[in-house]
């Protein structure tokens, strides 16, 4: 999982970094320091999750938050609140904020909360599996049909004209005629 | 969604049948327990999308709710609500398994936004679940036609190894009875097109 830390205050930047680092040690943990910075590495890396404060210096969280939501479909973010503010907490969980932590921060509350985004983006990642594979199924069965369609016809249409032929044939045909007659038929006799 | 509210208190629950339950879309479902263990009791024989339940009741608590939900019904999610800056509860909570958890003073606008979120999930895993079986069925359905087509094919082409063989031998003007003939014709005609389908495919 590909994290961006955003907070404008060092000391939680670091607990980010050595608390994430810690307990989730598979995750890639980016830190920006600003909300320029963080839009900056949104617009080069592909993030999971953007973990980012609420109030910063010129660009706030939320404007973070508009900036993900405008560049990708698939990062999800998680507010960080200093001042317990519910309004804006409600107002970055409509603009598609995924979820809100309160500092001080709790680091087990959050890995439990990034694990929810983790288990919600692997739901995702599976419909989309699935859907894949329904398409991908059908459409190769689908061709495969229409083959064996075309092949059912094509020696359908052969036997019908072999038929054809054989009754204007009639009575006075000779082995060789016979077997001159079936011969279009030869492509379909199986082995 | 159907959602279960369980609290011991009649005021918070009064809030979320009065108040709630306006804010959400019409087609969700606002119902109530007083304790823990009629919550249970109901779980037992309704199906439920989301509980919300207190953690602290007399009696069985949220986390035994939780405990149960999570055994049991496997695809209801639980938001606890949990004390005023209880970061500790909040942490339990999630950590046995809870979706999500609001403090008290629950605000409802906040608590709408995390079911949301909740829906946003349950659908998706609806939708995963949904492709997943639609792409059983017709995975059956088109073996089902290929089989089909290949059984047609395989008989046509015995019919035609049938032919060649009552034809089989050197090339010669000895002409061929007519009721040999007949035998031959006999094997190919039921795979010829009826007049009627005659260029219609």
């Amino acid at each position: 999982m590909k994290i961006l830390c955003v907070d404008d205050d060092e000391i939680f930047r670091e607990i980010y970094r050595v608390g994430l680092e810690e307990n989730l040690p598979d995750a890639e943990i980016s830190i920006a320091a600003s909300g320029e910075e963080a839009m900056e590495l949104i617009d080069d890396g592909d993030f999971d999750v953007v973990l980012t404060d609420l109030q910063m210096g010129e660009v706030s969280g939320l404007d973070v938050l508009r900036h993900v939501k405008r560049m990708s479909l698939t990062t999800e973010v998680l507010i960080v609140t200093g001042v317990p503010s519910i309004d804006s907490v409600i107002e970055s969980m409509k603009l598609g904020g995924r979820d809100y932590i309160e500092k001080p921060i709790s680091i087990p509350l959050l890995i439990e909360k990034l694990e929810r985004i983790r288990s919600y983006r692997r739901k995702v990642a599976e419909a989309e599996r699935y859907r894949l594979e329904k398409e991908n199924m059908e459409m190769a069965a689908g061709l495969k049909i229409h083959q064996l369609e075309y092949l059912a016809q094509e020696i359908k249409t052969s036997i019908t004209e072999v038929c054809r032929k054989l009754s204007v044939a009639g009575k006075e045909v000779s082995r060789r005629g016979v077997q001159q007659i079936l011969a279009s038929l030869k492509p379909f006799s199986s082995k | 969604m159907k959602i279960l509210c369980v609290d011991d208190e009649k005021t918070i629950r009064t809030l979320y049948l009065e108040m709630l339950e306006k804010m959400l879309p019409p087609e969700d479902r606002i119902e109530l327990a007083v304790s823990g263990e009629e919550a249970i009791e109901r779980l037992q024989h309704e199906v439920f999308d989301v509980v919300i339940t207190d953690l602290q009741m007399t009696g069985l608590s949220g986390l035994d709710v939780l405990a149960y939900v999570r055994e049991k019904c496997s695809s209801c999610e639980v938001i606890i609500v949990t004390g005023y800056g209880s970061i500790d509860s909040a942490y339990i909570a999630m950590k046995q398994g809870a979706r999500d958890y609001i403090e008290k003073p629950v605000k409802l606008m906040l608590l709408v936004e995390k079911l949301n979120n909740l829906r946003d999930y349950s659908r998706i895993v609806k939708e995963g679940e949904e492709f997943r079986l639609a792409k059983d069925a017709s995975e059956i359905q088109s073996n089902r036609e290929i089989m089909l087509l290949e059984e047609r094919i395989r008989l046509m082409q015995a019919a035609i190894n049938e032919a060649f063989t009552l034809t089989a031998g050197k090339p010669d003007d000895e002409l061929v009875s007519a009721a040999h003939l007949q035998h031959i014709t006999g094997l190919l005609k039921p795979f010829c097109w009826q007049e009627r389908e005659e260029g219609g495919e």
